[in-house]
């Protein structure tokens, strides 16, 4: 898994790339635009985590010369700047994400690894977080060992809450992803579905859970000891 | 209110107004001294005649009898006069049927004009006394009538019924000619007002029309549009130097997260827990310097239900992996509101992470959004009694005395900005709950 950094701090550069080599990232560092264009034309990564204060020039001037290389390559945005104005930019010229300094490391590697996770980049097809696994292409649910009995849209709904691993989706955004155009919804579809996903993953000993916050959404976070 | 605080239109008004009364009363004082003036010359006059036409004819006819005598005193009659024929000892030669002594007491004076003033049913007289030419002794003729002669009247009436009358409404319309003038005059002026009034911190880029000026007015409102430029850059400026402050901290305080994250040390997980609070106050510090350049304009409209979801979301990774939970109570429709998205979010933001720091863990944040706010409320102890009187200071930090804490002074003045409040109070069941209050909405501009 080959990332490039753009990071014209050079502590903070080598903190990240130690880190993410620790959790199996191959890391290659650069702290000027430029520099950045150049490694992009040579070497074809998986992910970009891209700083927008450059000494050269903004990063978000990189964003459309990136797309424009390496449409499916995911572009995460690490800043110091958390207006939603410049969150919006971001995301409007092309990021795929956005983290804003102080970050923790963690989250920095979870959201890379699921940018990685996206459905146009994925060659293998199987999704794991803790001890859950996912073969999309044989459509089997594991815990540990275990196989997990699930309907197809129990299937749908733990797959799309594992490519967003600790991120909180509204219930809406779960009712999109599910169910089709027009299909017929009673007001508590997504509760039943996610409380009957919840039930299984709990009765089979999943490290994960989904957590339902009223009003807010769901989120999958590691299950609570 | 007093004269100083009225508008430049008003107090021209009252002052033209003032002027207009000045004249109708100057001019009418005026009209009626020179009309008592001329009224006493006529009388004169018409007193000095009828004394000469008697004096003529007691010259031939001393009794009065002849015809001319009798037509003379039938006339004196009839207006209302009186006459006497008298010695220079006072006695009567001859007089009206009514009268049996002079006038007046007689004198030297060749001739003397008196006034004899009214008594009950009696009218004032204004006569003459004249000596006769020729008389052996000293003859006098005296003759008298009513104050109020009826041909001085009737020239007077006619000439205030006809003429005079149209003085007061041709004042009045002036006046009201002279009002619509200035107002139209002045018309420029309440606009560059009105203009003036709509400026705030949510239209700092909003200038004072210049065009159709007058040239004299014209200064003052291009130095007031200068004056905004200035503050303008003051206040852009402001905003930049709090997006370069929040760049140089947070880049390092990312480096010792980085640090602090790589260490296997047991002391480096205790030293991430105590940076935390170090990160949230950087983060308020920051929030602090950016309200000094919060602006907004009156069209930009946020959701406060869509503000609400967001913050929840963006909080509830850190709320859940602290062993508390959130949850949104929020109507149906959107709650629109007039105000600046990025600011009630970093708000909204402090009210939950407050909310988190005293919560118990187990227990659950709500916020509900409502038609005018938003409320976040926990199950923590409460808030202390002096932030709950009705002026709380903004600004002190929280380990003084007084003051809401940095966290929700950035709230209050938020909403302070946005024309609204913030609203502390303690649950009767235990715990605390603080209340976003936006203005209710005006009728769009």
């Amino acid at each position: 898994m080959r990332v490039l950094l753009v990071e014209d701090n050079a502590k903070l550069a080598s903190l990240t790339s130690e880190a993410m080599r620790s959790h199996g990232f191959a890391v290659d560092w650069v702290s000027s635009a430029s520099d950045a264009e150049e490694a992009m034309s040579t070497i074809s990564y998986e992910a970009v985590i891209l700083d927008l204060g450059l000494p050269d020039r903004d990063g978000l001037s990189l964003l459309e010369p990136v797309r424009r290389r390496a449409p499916s390559t995911p572009i995460l945005i690490l800043t110091a700047r958390d207006a939603a104005s410049s969150i919006i930019d971001a995301l409007d010229s092309g990021a795929d994400d956005y983290l804003v300094k102080p970050f923790v490391m963690g989250v920095l590697i979870s959201r890379v690894r699921a940018l990685m996770r996206r459905p146009a980049l994925r060659h293998d097809t199987i999704l794991s977080e803790r001890n859950v696994h996912l073969d999309l292409s044989q459509h089997v649910a594991k815990v540990g060992e275990t196989e997990l009995q699930l309907s197809r849209r129990e299937f749908a709904a733990l797959e799309l809450f594992l490519r967003r691993f600790n991120r909180v989706l509204s219930k809406g955004e779960v009712e999109e992803s599910i169910y089709g155009f027009g299909e017929e919804l009673s007001s508590n579809a997504v509760e039943v579905l996610i409380h009957r996903l919840r039930k299984k993953l709990q009765a089979a000993g999943a490290a994960i859970d989904i957590h339902n916050m009223r009003g807010v959404g769901y989120m999958l976070t590691e299950g609570r000891s | 209110m007093t004269f100083r605080r009225l508008t430049l239109f008003r107090r021209l008004v009252v002052a033209m107004s003032i002027v207009a009364l000045v004249a109708v009363c100057a001019s009418v004082l005026f009209l009626y001294v020179r009309f008592q003036a001329a009224n006493d010359a006529f009388r004169e006059e018409t007193l000095s005649t009828f004394a000469q036409d008697m004096q003529r004819q007691f010259a031939s006819d001393p009794q009065l009898t002849g015809g001319l005598a009798t037509a003379l005193k039938t006339r004196i009659k009839e207006l209302g006069g009186q006459f006497a024929i008298v010695t220079d000892t006072g006695r009567v030669l001859a007089s009206s049927e009514t009268l049996d002594q002079p006038l007046v007491p007689v004198s030297n004076q060749k001739v003397r004009y008196f006034l004899l003033p009214g008594h009950d049913k009696v009218r004032a007289l204004f006569g003459i006394s004249m000596q006769l030419d020729g008389t052996n002794p000293v003859h006098f003729v005296q003759i008298a009538f009513p104050r109020e002669h009826v041909i001085f009247d009737t020239v007077l009436e006619e000439f205030v019924t006809d003429i005079a009358w149209i003085w007061i409404p041709f004042v009045c319309l002036l006046l009201l000619v002279n009002i619509l003038v200035l107002k139209f005059a002045l018309k420029p002026l309440s606009q560059a007002a009105e203009e003036a009034r709509q400026i705030g911190p949510s239209s700092i880029a909003t200038r004072l029309t210049e065009t159709r000026m007058p040239e004299d007015v014209l200064a003052l409102v291009s130095a007031v549009n200068e004056a905004l430029d200035r503050l303008q850059a003051g206040f852009l400026s402001l905003e930049q130097f709090s997006s370069h402050l929040a760049h140089e901290l947070r880049t390092p305080l990312a480096i010792i997260k980085a640090r602090l994250a790589l260490s296997q040390d047991a002391i480096a997980r205790k030293v991430e827990e105590d940076f935390e609070g170090v990160e949230r106050l950087v983060s308020q510090l920051v929030d602090r310097v950016r309200i000094g350049g919060l602006h907004f304009e009156a069209s930009d409209r946020v959701d406060l239900g869509d503000i609400g979801q967001r913050a929840a979301a963006f909080l509830a990774p850190v709320i859940l992996s602290k062993g508390r939970d959130i949850e949104l109570q929020s109507p149906l429709e959107p709650v629109v509101v007039s105000g600046a998205f990025d600011f009630i979010f970093r708000a909204l933001r402090n009210l939950i992470e407050n909310a988190l720091n005293h919560t118990p863990p187990g227990t659950t944040i709500t916020v509900t959004i409502f038609r005018c706010g938003i409320t976040v409320s926990d199950s923590g102890p409460g808030y202390p009694p002096r932030w709950l009187e009705p002026v709380a200071v903004v600004g002190k930090p929280d380990s003084g005395a007084g003051g809401l804490g940095l966290g929700l002074s950035i709230v209050k003045e938020t909403m302070i900005a946005h024309g609204g409040d913030l609203k502390l109070t303690n649950l009767p069941e235990g715990g605390a709950s603080a209340t976003m209050e936006f203005p209710i909405h005006r009728k769009a501009i």
